[in-house]
């Protein structure tokens, strides 16, 4: 672990010192499922690395190059019948950088400012049987390109079109989960993204419970990622659920077509979060 | 690529499905568990119990009380839930009787299946079968 990330993490968890769990995201996933439902959370996430990489291989970084992402997710949801929901998700990003100047100088670049926002629309199908629930998700979605100002760009500014498909199953004590979702890049010269999604947990107490997920990411114009962590989440009454997760970069390649591939890694992501439902 | 991506896609489904439990009855010691809990539960007359498919965590189960404690004749904070039995025990303001098509109804909305009504006679629990949905 990021040795900066190791305060942060401690202190959340000093701060909050009992957690529970919800697969995918407290408000977005399981909640709100019932008809007329709606609600919004907002979390915290920060990522960082100074791994630096060429594709699959590792590179010296002698001058100590690094990035730091912190991103402040604003989402919402609205559930018109169990089957049907929308999402809405806005990240607003505070993103720097140390590179190399034309001179060889280390200069640190800084961007702030929103990256694409993204609309969906989770079709779900629910399997109600004694003691257990499942449920199978098909979700189109389209994200609106955010800001795309150099020198320290957060969005390409490009709208694109994606779905995904999930599936969950719930017991009293287990939760399983499988998920994959693709991108199709509108951006001239742009690759498709995709990712795979599993989580495995255990439901603990009445209101919450502790998964561990571990998620796949393809962006052939980014990184190659591959994370995997725990969760904790807590449900403190009707209305308030919270979440704390951490995922630890496993293996990481760079593509970057601008730098021919050199850049550093996504680097391991740290979130909490909290999400009110009504 | 394309082909990869739609090849783990279509994998990834067949293996949920296939791995997604297959439909079972519902077994006879869980229905024995819910006649117990609702025996118990229904000491007095203000009180209902429903056993309840699909009601196994209390954080998905949320919105259970929140449909059903909207519901006129339910007590303020009326409504708890019994995940590992799987029911809802609702309590009724007093003086008040309960609607058992309206508990089923607003169970339902929150996005369950509602499989047996229980309430309260002198002779013990009073069980109301409740019909698939269409």
């Amino acid at each position: 672990m990021n040795s900066s990330i190791k305060p942060l993490l401690l202190g959340a968890m000093l701060l909050t010192p009992v957690f529970s769990s919800y697969a995918g995201q407290p408000v977005m996933s399981e909640v709100p499922r019932w008809d007329g439902g709606y609600g919004y959370q907002v979390f915290q996430e920060r990522r960082e690395s100074s791994q630096l990489m060429n594709g699959s291989f590792e590179l010296a970084n002698p001058n100590g190059l690094n990035y730091e992402k912190n991103i402040t997710h604003i989402e919402g949801v609205y559930t018109w019948k169990k089957w049907i929901r929308a999402t809405l998700k806005i990240p607003l990003v505070d993103q720097t950088r140390t590179v190399l100047d034309s001179q060889g100088n280390v200069i640190t670049q800084r961007g702030t400012g929103n990256d694409d926002i993204t609309l969906a629309l989770p079709l779900k199908y629910y399997m109600n049987r004694p003691r257990s629930s499942g449920n199978f998700s098909f979700t189109p979605q389209v994200r609106f390109g955010g800001d795309d100002n150099d020198p320290y760009r957060i969005s390409d500014g490009s709208t694109d079109f994606g779905a995904s498909l999930s599936w969950e199953h719930e017991t009293t004590d287990l939760v399983l989960g499988f998920g994959a979702g693709y991108w199709f890049e509108s951006a001239a010269g742009k690759k498709d993204d995709w990712s795979l999604h599993t989580e495995v947990g255990w439901n603990f107490h009445e209101r919450g419970s502790l998964r561990w997920e571990t998620d796949y990411k393809k962006d052939p114009n980014k990184y190659l990622w591959l994370g995997s962590g725990p969760i904790l989440a807590w449900n403190f009454n009707d209305t308030i659920l919270a979440r704390i997760e951490y995922k630890k970069e496993l293996k990481a390649e760079t593509y970057f077509p601008s730098s021919n591939g050199i850049g550093l890694t996504r680097g391991d992501v740290l979130r909490i979060g909290v999400g009110f439902v009504f | 690529m394309k082909k990869m991506t739609v090849f783990i896609c279509a994998l990834l489904t067949t293996i949920s499905v296939v791995a997604a439990p297959e439909p079972r009855p519902e077994s006879e010691e869980l229905r024995a568990d819910q006649q117990q809990v609702a025996t118990t539960w229904l000491a007095t007359s203000n009180k209902v119990a429903v056993a309840v498919d699909g009601l196994c965590c209390a954080t998905c189960g949320i919105g259970v009380k929140k449909k059903v404690q909207k519901l006129k004749f339910v007590a303020k904070k009326g409504v708890k839930l019994d995940v590992e039995n799987a029911m809802a025990l609702i309590t009724l303001k007093d003086g008040h009787s309960a609607d058992a098509d309206a508990i089923v109804a607003a169970i339902r909305k929150a996005g369950y299946s509602p499989v047996r009504v229980y309430q309260y006679s002198e002779q013990g629990p009073q069980v109301h079968i409740v019909a698939k949905e269409s």
